[in-house]
């Protein structure tokens, strides 16, 4: 069981490795996870704005880290406790300010992710703007990690992907062989949505030419992962 | 002198003229009736009509100019966000910093091939 649940995490893609992780919160949980987070929000005082002579941005971002952790039972943990705000912007300033100050992804050790989603946005297949949405997904052989989220977040802050208020975020996840870039957008049934970000994403990233790009639904990502979760039970790993 | 003040108090009943004389050009076309009830008729009309083609004309403008900020984003290339890094602000440590493995405590030096992309 334990090498049956080891290969599924290993060939999963993106996020969903850290809903693995987690979990989804059971109802209570979840209840309790979102007092804690608006006591933290308010505790932090919640809008950014730019600071005089800045460039603004057209939305105000929030960084997110999660890591597993090293040890203990994947499927025990919330994904939401997992994950820790850095911070949150409003200008192009503001963005380097915070960027200069975190490790780069390629330096990155583990099984961990940065997610940068616009503010207000959990970077959650649940959240109210990701639930009707999916994500493109690029696998990254090692060595192109920082590079292409640099590339992937810079044309995300500088509004090139033109589909309007579409795009949620984008997640770098770094992991045993290979890393994975993703972009999250809102509505998964928007085709002509969809195929705009692929061909931005094409432009952007400066990709090998054999790169694979996968479109993934977090429907169906939330299926795998009740799927897989209830493997989970029956092997008594909860 | 009397006679440029003659033409400047003459100069406002001229705009009139032109628009009687297209009122009258236009009614025969539309109505064969007497000419009073014509001359009646095409007084009123014609200047009802101007003002609601110019009441649009004015809405279109106003709904135009409305809109045009709200669909303007703004939008920077990677060569100009990328410039923007090495500017003194964008290295000073944010306000707001969690302690945690991966926030450093000085700046990264930005990586220098992102210029050669």
């Amino acid at each position: 069981m334990n090498n049956k649940f080891d290969a599924l995490k290993d060939d999963d893609s993106g996020d969903h490795d850290q809903n693995d992780d987690s979990g989804s919160p059971k109802e209570c949980e979840k209840e309790k996870n979102e007092e804690e987070e608006r006591e933290q929000n308010t505790a932090k005082k919640k809008t950014v704005v730019p600071g005089a002579g800045e460039h603004p941005l057209q939305y105000n971002y929030t960084f997110w880290y999660s890591r597993r952790t090293p040890g203990r039972p994947a499927s025990s943990q919330s994904y939401e406790q997992n994950i820790k705000q850095i911070g949150s912007f409003a200008s192009v300033e503001q963005f380097w300010r915070f960027y200069s100050h975190m490790t780069r992804p390629g330096d990155l050790t583990g099984h961990s992710d940065f997610h940068l989603f616009k503010e207000g946005i959990k970077p959650m297949w649940e959240d109210d703007a990701n639930k009707s949405g999916g994500k493109w997904i690029i696998r990254l052989r090692k060595g192109l990690a920082s590079r292409c989220w640099e590339n992937l977040i810079l044309a995300m802050l500088g509004e090139q992907f033109m589909v309007g208020e579409e795009i949620c975020g984008a997640v770098v996840s770094v992991r045993f062989q290979e890393d994975i870039i993703s972009i999250w957008n809102k509505t998964a049934s928007d085709q002509a949505t969809t195929a705009r970000i692929r061909d931005t994403l094409r432009r952007v990233l400066n990709l090998p030419p054999n790169t694979i790009m996968e479109y993934k639904t977090h429907t169906d990502s939330i299926k795998a992962w009740e799927d897989f979760h209830g493997l989970v039970n029956a092997s008594g790993g909860r | 002198m009397e006679v440029s003040r003659r033409r400047i108090y003459s100069k406002p009943l001229q705009p009139a003229r032109p628009l009687r004389r297209l009122n009258t050009d236009q009614e025969p076309l539309r109505n064969d009736g007497t000419e009073t009830f014509a001359c009646a008729h095409a007084e009123e009309k014609p200047v009802k009509s101007i003002g609601v083609d110019q009441l649009y004309e004015i809405i279109h403008l106003h709904t135009q100019s409305h809109q045009k900020p709200k669909k303007q984003r703004i939008s920077y290339s990677r060569e100009f966000l990328i410039k923007l890094a090495s500017s003194p602000i964008a290295k000073r440590r944010p306000d707001f910093l969690p302690e945690h493995p991966v926030v450093l405590e000085k700046p990264r030096e930005p990586d220098v091939s992102w210029l050669c992309h």
